[in-house]
């Protein structure tokens, strides 16, 4: 699977286990406005860090949080180049 | 049957069926930390007491620095290392269950971070035979990421290691978590594992086919029955857990028959800490309720603070705020019994509803708070306040008005003065919100653009703000009508704080700038809640730096300082009256 397949599908899995209705994913979707709150953020972050073996936040710089659902997956896309 | 115990530096509780006998089997849980601890309090009650009843005492914790346990040094070179701290902690539950229970064999029941510490214990010891991971975490370092991404959303906290709720991590914590990883866990050939998963995830599949390997005999189970545990259902009653799958594992796995020797006495649960003794108090009709009285050390005034629960958080709070209160009063000289309200944390709920998780706002708590007042009274305290942040603000007040011997209010946040069957708390927000601070709030993240978009419920708002528009109109020459005299306050805000006012109730509503309250408060009070002053005894403190829900430490203190100076500047004499412990 693309890293784009799994964080599409890792946001799928957290959002059902946070009980929270998700809007339908495009890249130029807030993430706010996604149904996410910052919980589900943070859990969907770990959750990649463990399918992908990717952690694009604990490289030391001061990554910024991404804005959009399109950010985000650059920001793994990025990290896995 | 449950007992509290004090395990090293833990507080615990200690469940069986009330045998004499103990069991060869002892089952030990471990609860996970901050919000996954707090929803999953209750649950891990409940589960306890199904264990117990299954014929297998059961031990559940608090680690040190968590829940009611004793707190680790702080500001100590170098810094306290929690991983190990807390393993070592966990050893020595483990050895107490055992000798108590008279029994040969453990099983460890873990959730989430519980399940991590667990299955490392596990490793280190021969007597473990079985293993519980309900959602574990299964590598430190992915959530050590979401911990410190939390943080940073939440305060933006940018410290040297993990400052997140009640946690403190050092960067050496962080560093010693971050490589712990369960696939690496080498468990005993004899172990019996259930991996109780959320997500099926890499590690979590690397992780059974690893214990495998090693011939470990693990059963893969869902987590649909038990994933209320993790919910955090805000407003209305919980949905109970189902333990079924577990209980029929263990039984099916590693039965358990009566040890030949007796339980050993337990002693009764003590804790104390230079400043402060706390022990715990069971009070109320058939004992179902369950407050820890804090007591300072040394000298005492004759005051003692009621502390609630917020919202539906267990005794010692959202960040451990209770416990924190709670010593902070004590090393003030200052006592209180930090409770659960019936259904909640370690309080059994209301006959027929023994099992759920009460809900947040419809149900009365001024029973309870009578029957703690019961409690402080018997021991001597002479005057009492009762505290409450947000909901807990709310069933303190009303606590308040039904009881005549009350003599402060600390009310951090109050949402509203009246709740009725069928609000919720976003409509009430609404309803009070002014259109000022409606246009900011929707002028945040992005608010705006979801109005344009139509994504908001425009019906509900709208309805929302005509009802506060004219209840704002009446409320305006109600007050007037009031100020001159044509009338008596005719608000239920304006006649509680009257009628406290004439009772000589010292009330100080201590507010955060941003919050929603404050426009209930405009509403009752006039611009700034001015009218409050007009109510003897009475103070609003609106404190730059505060959240709603004071998410920082420094917030925590703050509130904390001004709530004990409040008391000691209204309540307390210049000379403290000797030790009343």
């Amino acid at each position: 699977m693309s890293v784009r397949a799994i964080i599409l599908q890792q946001i799928d899995i957290v959002a059902a286990q946070q009980h929270k209705i998700l809007k339908p994913l495009s890249d130029d979707l807030h993430l706010i406005d996604s149904g996410l709150d910052s919980l589900c953020l943070a859990i969907l972050v770990a959750n990649l860090d463990d399918e992908l073996g990717l952690d694009p936040f604990g490289t030391g710089d001061d990554v910024p949080i991404p804005v959009t659902v399109g950010d985000l997956i650059t920001l793994y896309e990025n990290a896995e180049a | 049957m449950m007992r509290p115990v004090a395990v090293g530096d833990c507080f615990g509780w200690f469940h069986t069926r009330g045998e004499q006998h103990g069991s060869e089997i002892a089952v030990m849980l471990c609860p996970g930390l901050t919000r996954d601890a707090l929803d999953a309090h209750q649950s891990l009650r409940l589960l306890g007491n199904a264990l117990a009843s299954a014929g297998y005492p059961t031990l559940r914790i608090d680690y040190p620095d968590t829940g009611d346990a004793r707190d680790c040094p702080v500001d100590i070179a170098p810094p306290v290392e929690h991983w190990s701290v807390w393993l070592q902690s966990l050893d020595q539950a483990l050895d107490w269950l055992r000798d108590v229970a008279g029994a040969r064999h453990l099983v460890l029941c873990g959730l989430r971070f519980g399940a991590t510490l667990a299955a490392v214990a596990a490793e280190q010891r021969d007597d473990v035979l079985g293993l519980a991971l309900l959602a574990p975490v299964l590598r430190g370092q992915s959530y050590m990421r979401q911990l410190q991404l939390e943080a940073r959303l939440q305060h933006g906290g940018d410290v040297e290691g993990l400052a997140f709720q009640e946690l403190r991590f050092s960067g050496q914590t962080v560093d010693v978590i971050s490589r712990i990883d369960l696939r690496d866990v080498a468990l005993k050939r004899t172990s019996h594992v259930a991996m109780f998963l959320q997500n099926p995830s890499k590690p979590a599949r690397d992780c059974v086919e690893a214990w495998r390997a090693r011939g470990v005999e693990v059963t893969e189970c869902g987590f649909a029955e038990l994933a209320p545990m993790l919910r955090h259902n805000q407003e209305t009653e919980g949905a109970p857990v189902e333990f079924a799958p577990l209980l029929n594992w263990i039984r099916r796995t590693i039965p358990t028959q009566p040890a030949r020797v007796p339980f050993r006495r337990v002693l009764p649960a003590v804790l104390t800490q230079p400043g402060w003794v706390e022990q715990p108090v069971r009070f109320g009709p058939d004992d179902r309720l369950f407050g820890m009285l804090c007591q300072p050390e040394g000298p005492a005034h004759d005051i003692a603070v009621i502390i609630g629960n917020t919202g539906r958080d267990p005794h010692y709070g959202y960040a451990r705020f209770g416990v924190s209160f709670a010593r902070h009063l004590a090393a003030s000289g200052i006592a209180s019994l930090r409770i659960d309200f019936s259904g909640l944390g370690d309080s059994v709920g209301v006959a027929g509803k023994e099992h759920v998780l009460s809900a947040m706002f419809e149900s009365d708590r001024t029973p309870d708070i009578s029957a703690a007042i019961d409690v402080l009274q018997a021991r001597g305290y002479g005057q009492v306040a009762l505290q409450g942040l947000c909901a807990g603000a709310y069933h303190a007040l009303h606590g308040g008005i039904a009881d005549p011997r009350v003599s402060a209010l600390l009310l951090v946040n109050l949402p509203v003065f009246q709740w009725h069957v069928g609000d919720t708390v976003d409509f009430v927000y609404r309803k009070t919100m002014t259109p000022i601070r409606y246009m900011s709030k929707a002028s945040d993240k992005d608010a705006w653009q979801r109005l344009l978009r139509g994504e908001l419920d425009i019906a509900n708002i709208a309805r929302a703000q005509r009802d506060r528009t004219m209840t704002r109109i009446r409320e305006r020459w109600l007050r007037l009508a009031e100020q001159r005299g044509w009338a008596g306050p005719r608000s239920f805000a304006r006649q509680t704080m009257a009628s406290l006012a004439a009772r000589g109730v010292k009330t100080f509503l201590l507010f955060s700038p941003d919050d929603n309250g404050l426009d209930m408060i405009e509403q009752e009070f006039g611009k700034s809640g001015a009218g409050i002053r007009h109510y003897t005894g009475a103070t609003l403190r609106v404190e730059p730096g505060l959240d709603h829900i004071l998410n920082g430490r420094e917030m925590r203190h703050v509130a904390a300082t001004l709530m004990t100076k409040f008391l000691t500047v209204n309540l307390g004499s210049a000379d403290v009256p000797g030790d009343l412990a």
